[in-house]
């Protein structure tokens, strides 16, 4: 069966929200190779948990392993941090931005008694 | 509730282990995406984007549009749209893969499941042509959109669809993504409650995701599908078989089908109007009047375009330019009597209301409709 390729690129052109579309398209990778560390922790995880009950260590027993309920709810713990430990410098501007804006100038001038 | 995977079924695309932990992956980081950080959005606006507007121009923005003049001017919100893109083309990239990988297999559960006696039917109408709404921009930034063919008796688009609304939607509308058909259904019930419905349209029905709940919710009714993608309709078609489900479904254009006058009793369309134009939705809004039978009735159960305060108004806006819905943010404006009344329905019969949904959506969908005189 012959299969076309798909297209890399949506039609509609591709808005930039940074002000640096090069930055941007580090995020992009930044995001991706993030995914890369969640995936492999799974497959940690996998052989962990197989290695724990003694099942079959084969390859792909391996990847077929599937996690129980608590395991599941686990992951989603640690990709939810992972994701945070990742972000950690947005959730500090995030959180600089929801209060009104300090000038650090003026807290030297402050601490210094100067006007 | 809330789904971690969807329900399989014969036709469904099944993730290997690493493309389910990528999925997850994008799961978690929408998650956060919608959560921690987009709570903190109202907030950066009153402490940083409106007063530093203000101080520019006299007085705090008054609309949705200068709103989103003062967020577009903070990090916060650049970040946030900038992670969100990249988690919209992330998990797109991915669900796409998975039904590659599987085509072949794919195509192969089509034929088997649609080769012998069905349920329902398939008519498609090859080289129908694909109005520009649809065509110039790749809806929800999907390389190849719903309708690339990229092998013959293709499914790639129907099955990308499938699997990825699930994403997109986190779970949330169901193990089948069935929330807005469920809950169409029930509102059609509850507010018409004699409404005899022998002949059910849902227009824009893509892979039958809101279709199928029809068959359930009117066991007697014949359930009709319209969509433009022929790859969706065939994918469909071979899902409606294996949840064991007879719907009839066609290729075709809502704004102008080949259906007979008076054919349908009940018209419905799910999250379509905003994939449309403002010169398309009048026509769809008059086919449909064309379509119902007297006393008959139509219902677009539309995302809730609708807000009263323009900073969530600016925040749902978000995906005209970030996730390539151009007509999202004119069809939350849009005076939708207008066109209902061009088409032929009377006023008091036209409504707007909310469609509460069947699982955690805040605030449900938009339902907006109207039924046809009767004796006319």
């Amino acid at each position: 069966m012959e299969i076309a390729e798909l297209p890399k690129a949506s039609k509609g052109g591709r808005p930039f929200a940074l002000d640096s579309e090069d930055s941007e398209k580090l995020l992009n990778m930044v995001i991706a190779l993030t995914a890369e560390v969640s995936v492999l922790n799974d497959k940690v995880e996998n052989l962990a948990a197989v290695a724990a009950k003694g099942l079959a260590f084969e390859r792909d027993d391996v990847l077929a392993y599937q996690p129980d309920e608590e395991e599941i709810k686990q992951r989603a713990v640690y990709r939810k941090e992972l994701v945070d430990r990742v972000l950690r410098i947005i959730h500090a501007d995030f959180e600089r931005q929801t209060a009104p804006k300090v000038d650090y100038k003026d807290m030297i001038k402050m601490v210094s008694g100067q006007d | 509730m809330t789904y971690t995977r969807p329900l399989p079924h014969a036709m469904s695309p099944m993730p290997d282990f690493e493309e389910q932990a990528r999925l997850d992956f994008a799961l978690a980081l929408k998650g956060v995406l919608r959560g921690s950080l987009r709570e903190k959005l109202p907030s950066v606006y009153e402490n940083r984007a409106a007063p530093e507007w203000a101080e520019e121009n006299g007085r705090r923005p008054q609309d949705w549009r200068e709103v989103g003049n003062a967020m577009e001017q903070t990090d916060a919100y650049k970040w946030w749209s900038a992670l969100g893109r990249a988690q919209q083309e992330y998990y797109v990239d991915v669900t796409s893969a998975v039904c590659i990988r599987q085509l072949p297999d794919l195509i192969d559960r089509y034929k088997k499941l649609t080769g012998g006696e069905t349920k329902g039917s398939l008519q498609l109408s090859p080289g129908l042509p694909i109005p520009d709404y649809q065509n110039d921009v790749d809806i929800h930034c999907v390389p190849g959109s719903y309708f690339i063919e990229l092998t013959e008796d293709d499914v790639w688009s129907g099955a990308r669809s499938d699997l990825g609304s699930f994403i997109f939607s986190m779970g949330k509308h169901g193990a089948l993504n069935e929330d807005k058909g469920v809950a169409g259904a029930a509102f059609v019930k509850k507010r018409f409650p004699d409404l005899q419905v022998k002949r059910v349209l849902d227009m824009g029905c893509t892979v039958g995701l809101s279709t199928l709940p029809y068959c359930d919710a009117f066991p007697d009714a014949e359930v009709h599908a319209l969509d433009l993608s022929a790859p969706s309709l065939r994918y469909g078609f071979a899902r409606a078989q294996a949840l064991g489900k007879a719907v009839h479904f066609k290729q075709g254009n809502a704004e102008h089908t080949d259906y007979p006058d008076g054919y349908f009793d009940l018209i419905v369309s799910h999250i379509l109007l905003h994939e449309t134009s403002s010169t398309a939705l009048p026509n769809i809004v008059a086919e449909c009047a064309r379509l119902l039978r007297p006393g008959g009735v139509m219902l677009h159960v539309e995302v809730p375009v609708r807000r009263t305060e323009a900073f969530d108004q600016f925040i749902t806006s978000w995906d005209v330019r970030y996730n390539n819905e151009p007509f999202w943010a004119t069809l939350g404006e849009m005076d939708l009597v207008k066109p209902a009344i061009e088409a032929g329905f009377h006023k008091d019969d036209i409504f707007e209301e909310t469609v509460p949904t069947h699982n955690d959506k805040v605030g449900g969908w938009l339902g907006y409709g109207a039924q046809k005189a009767r004796g006319e």
